[in-house]
């Protein structure tokens, strides 16, 4: 089977999917800078209410999660699954069609958080109706993604869909049990926050690191025309990963009234995690570092390289972090916040970005309409995400101070929090101009993306359907 | 074709596993803990909110609070919860037991709010109404310096019809915010709501699993002789 | 290192999709032979899995907290710790008077003062009845009374319902115990406290299937 007809399948889906995650990602990113900016003048838009701080944060994590992150994710995961699978997406119409009701559905919960309509419950603050649509939605993309595997030409199955299968089928269970116990009938009292912890934990590290390590590794193999080294280990990392990671989630929860053996046990648990660190490094760090000169320039390569980065050091520091006397320092702060970005922005996102980097170009058969915004997009990028890390980290390890340590000497009083706060300001500050930074980022891919889906509708008619140029690289 | 079912099949169990671990298990223990009958009251605790204070509740959860705020005091000894007067003792699980939604948080850009109806209790005015009604109309009138934005859309600026509203709020407010003349400016309702939940907040009652601490060796001996000479 | 690496990926032919599959299933399929320090990695791992589940294992059984729901400092013991600080202490006086008090219940015929009614409800204050053998007492108010009774040298002759399980009021061995040993010690009464053990013991064992009231006559038959 030629490459050439599976990408022109997954084309509809493909740049559908990329175009509405990429406009979450410049709502996303605009709503971050609001919140950013009201940390340091709370005066800020303060008498609308559909922009409060609390409001804002909620819509703003939500619209990353499902609006940019699961956008992006159903884009490469459809396309690896055909590619893989070396067969064509049927009737990729159906795909558009269930991907409008997921964002339709999206921007109502949008729209629901401002107005007032959110759970409040982290990870799920979507109005409950919305989760419904966003549930069929998913429902429909996720087996079609799954049909195209079963209908695979190829006998073995590559690590990438390993990770894939985990992610798409480990959500939709996640997320209804979720939803069950959280939304339609809560459970009573702290069994909510476990609850929670178990969904989002399960969130970050099944489905966005599922999907991000099976683009990794699809990477690398196809970036430096190499196998991944120590391939045979790779099964091992992904049946830790699926044994262990499930209980790790409580671990977030030191400290906090559940049961102590709970938290104990999610620590425990992502000690073992470390092991597939480990492997992850061994598959991916020597394939990478095998990359020619000229594949080193290559923007896809460089973001992958990013991702991986991130990857190995959020994955370190969240097991350092659940540790019992770090967590009593550095819970409640911006420490937590910029594990967060780490995670889903420095891992996940750049993961994506180098993945559409790839996709995009052959899906369409045409290359960037204007390569300067590229180089762009990854440079505001990586700054911008490393500025607003380490800047978070600091402000949350002087906030962990400031809230849970005495000052020195004898009969101290602790530090008033206004005064912790006011000293966090010029970080919260740095942390603002580089979420501005990356706001402009993102505009020049959407910028960029847009240009190139508007030439390729333009002139794709049922006839033209011969790819030129680009496409032949696959 | 058999690796593919055995793929399914671990992923199933796994998910399984964990779920019946982390949920499951503490869904038949912490799940179905009850309220504590005080032999001595004659009462149940945790005792039901007022139900002004269950619509603030709700204000809460809507406008984001638990974004910047907690509600889960530390155990002494494990950061300084107590030594900031968050709260007489650490946050228990009983104590969140007829709340609709926990709102346990996880971030403290603000103070922890789990017994803060405890510290505004009566400090200004009739019990710590006026201070909260201040407080969330600027914060920097009660707090020079706080992060916290102001929630001027919980109050109204109106004109005075015959009789000044008697929870008009203009006179704690300082010149630079009087209203026009014949206006005044009153909370609203879900303001007053708001602030009946804060105020409702307080975790006094002392649940026999708050003494689950640990005491280091030499003290416990101590503890337990003193008990035995008793 | 670099040799290391040589060895440890190998070129994926023409680079498509296909060759990607093939070279993956030969992997697979054939493991890398062991060369000088290549077999190495798989061993370090297989330690490092062993140290942590081994580590997280110490973790876990150390900082359990009696794996108990209402534990929540993981260093705490439940085993190990002091016992009286988990028995909530009541005070059965109080309970007593909150029962006695409770509507329809005692203090309807008795009185809040204890003097009964006269000639219609007997008092309980310093009455023999109440001071004296608490078996009696306990037998009384676990299936009620009816027929002619003399307190305090007046006959009374009325109907007292049944307090204790099973009966209409369904009290507990505690409350039953608690009400009696307030009414034992209140207005001027100073009769030692009844034990919830005794009204547990007669209920069980020496009375152990009874549902009709008693007569005084067949009380006074109980030392």
């Amino acid at each position: 089977m030629e490459g050439a007809s599976i990408d022109a399948s997954v084309r509809l889906p493909g740049l559908y999917f990329a175009a509405a995650a990429a406009v979450w990602l410049v709502v996303g990113t605009a709503l971050s800078v609001i919140a950013a900016f009201k940390l340091h003048s709370p005066a800020f838009l303060a008498d609308c209410e559909w922009l409060t701080y609390g409001r804002v944060r909620a819509a703003e994590s939500a619209v990353l999660v499902y609006g940019w992150g699961f956008n992006a994710a159903f884009a490469i995961a459809v396309w690896l699954m055909a590619r893989l699978a070396q067969a064509e997406v049927r009737r990729p119409v159906t795909l558009v069609v269930s991907g409008v009701f997921w964002n339709v559905g999206v921007l109502l919960g949008t729209l629901g958080i401002l107005g007032g309509y959110g759970t409040a419950v982290e990870g799920l603050e979507f109005p409950a109706y919305v989760n419904m649509i966003l549930f069929a939605a998913y429902a429909w993309i996720a087996i079609w993604a799954l049909l195209t595997f079963r209908a695979r030409r190829s006998p073995h199955v590559f690590i990438s869909q390993w990770y894939l299968l985990l992610a798409l089928l480990w959500f939709p269970w996640v997320f209804s049990l979720a939803h069950l116990l959280l939304v339609v009938d809560p459970v009573q009292g702290v069994m909510q926050p476990l609850v929670q912890t178990w969904y989002s934990h399960s969130l970050f590290l099944f489905w966005f690191g599922g999907v991000g390590v099976a683009a990794l590794y699809y990477l690398a193999a196809k970036l430096t025309g190499r196998s991944i080294a120590h391939y045979h280990l790779s099964t091992l990392g992904f049946w830790l990963l699926v044994i262990f990671g499930g209980w790790a989630g409580p671990a977030r929860l030191v400290g906090a009234p559940v049961p102590a053996w709970v938290v104990s046990l999610g620590i425990a648990m992502s000690f073992v995690l470390l092991v597939v660190v480990c492997v992850w490094a061994c598959n991916l760090v020597p394939t990478l570092a095998r990359a020619s000169a000229a594949v080193r320039q290559d923007v896809s390569y460089r973001f992958a390289a990013v991702g991986v980065a991130a990857l190995l050091v959020a994955q370190v520091a969240s097991v350092l972090l659940s540790l019992r006397g770090v967590s009593e320092l550095l819970q409640f702060t911006f420490v937590q916040s910029a594990l967060a970005q780490l995670n889903h922005y420095g891992f996940f996102s750049m993961v994506a970005f180098g993945t559409l980097y790839v996709m995009l170009p052959r899906i369409t058969g045409r290359s960037w309409p204007v390569p300067s915004l590229v180089g762009f997009h990854f440079w505001s990028s990586l700054l911008g995400c490393l500025a607003s890390v380490v800047a978070l980290s600091i402000a949350g390890y002087k906030q962990g101070v400031g809230l849970n340590r005495l000052p020195a000497g004898e009969g101290a009083v602790p530090t008033p929090i206004i005064d912790v706060l006011q000293s966090l300001q010029p970080y919260l500050f740095t942390q603002t101009s580089a979420m501005v930074l990356l706001v402009a980022g993102h505009v020049a891919f959407l910028v960029n993306l847009g240009w190139m889906a508007a030439s390729c509708c333009s002139c794709c008619s049922p006839a033209s359907s011969s790819l030129p140029n680009a496409s032949k690289a696959a | 074709m058999n690796r593919i079912a055995l793929l399914f099949l671990g992923l199933f169990a796994a998910l399984a596993a964990s779920w019946t671990g982390v949920i499951l298990v503490n869904q038949g223990s912490v799940g179905r803990l009850a309220r504590v009958v005080d032999a001595n009251e004659g009462v149940a605790f945790p005792q039901p909110m007022p139900g002004l204070a269950q619509q603030g509740h709700l204000v809460y959860q809507d406008l984001g609070c638990a974004a910047c705020h907690t509600q889960q005091v530390r155990r002494p000894g494990f950061g300084i919860d107590d030594k900031r007067g968050w709260g007489e003792r650490h946050s228990v699980a009983r104590d969140y037991l007829l709340e609709p939604r926990v709102l346990i948080g996880a971030q403290r850009i603000g103070p922890d709010l789990r017994n803060v109806g405890q510290r505004k209790d009566g400090q200004e005015g009739r019990d710590g109404r006026e201070w909260h009604y201040r407080h969330l109309y600027d914060p920097q009138l009660t707090s020079p310096g706080s992060v916290m934005p102001p929630f001027r859309f919980l109050f109204e600026t109106r004109k005075i019809v015959g009789e000044p509203s008697p929870k008009a709020i203009q006179s704690l407010l300082p010149a630079s915010s009087q209203p026009p003349a014949g206006h005044e400016i009153v909370p609203t309702v879900r303001a007053e709501r708001l602030v009946s939940y804060l105020l409702s907040l307080k975790d006094s009652y002392a649940y026999p699993e708050a003494a689950n601490v640990y005491v280091a060796k030499s003290e416990s001996q101590g503890g337990t002789a003193a008990e035995g000479a008793k | 290192m670099s040799s290391h690496d040589q060895e440890s990926t190998r070129p994926l032919g023409d680079g498509s999709d296909a060759s990607l599959q093939n070279v993956h299933a030969d992997l697979t399929a054939n493991k890398p032979e062991p060369k000088d320090g290549y077999s190495m990695l798989p061993l370090f791992l297989l330690g490092l899995l062993s140290a942590l589940i081994f580590v997280g294992s110490i973790y876990f059984v150390h900082y359990r907290g009696g794996v108990d729901p209402l534990v929540y400092d993981e260093r705490f013991d439940p085993k190990t710790a002091a016992k009286s600080a988990t028995v909530a202490t009541v005070d059965p006086i109080a309970a007593g008077k909150r029962l006695y008090n409770q509507p329809g219940a005692c203090a309807t015929c008795h009185q809040v003062n204890g003097q009964g009614v006269a000639g219609v409800f007997p008092p309980l204050a310093a009455s023999e009845w109440v001071s004296g053998s608490d078996e009696r007492l306990i037998r009384l108010v676990l299936h009620g009374l009816v027929g002619e009774i003399k307190v305090k040298g007046n006959t009374y002759n009325g109907a007292m319902p049944a307090f204790g399980l099973g009966s209409g009021f369904n009290w507990s061995d505690e409350k039953v115990a608690h009400v009696l040993t307030y009414i034992r010690s209140e207005w001027g009464n100073a009769a030692p406290a009844v034990d919830v053990a005794k009204v547990t013991a007669v209920r069980t064992q020496a009375t152990a299937g009874r549902t009709k009231p008693w007569t005084a006559v067949e009380l006074e038959a109980v030392p």
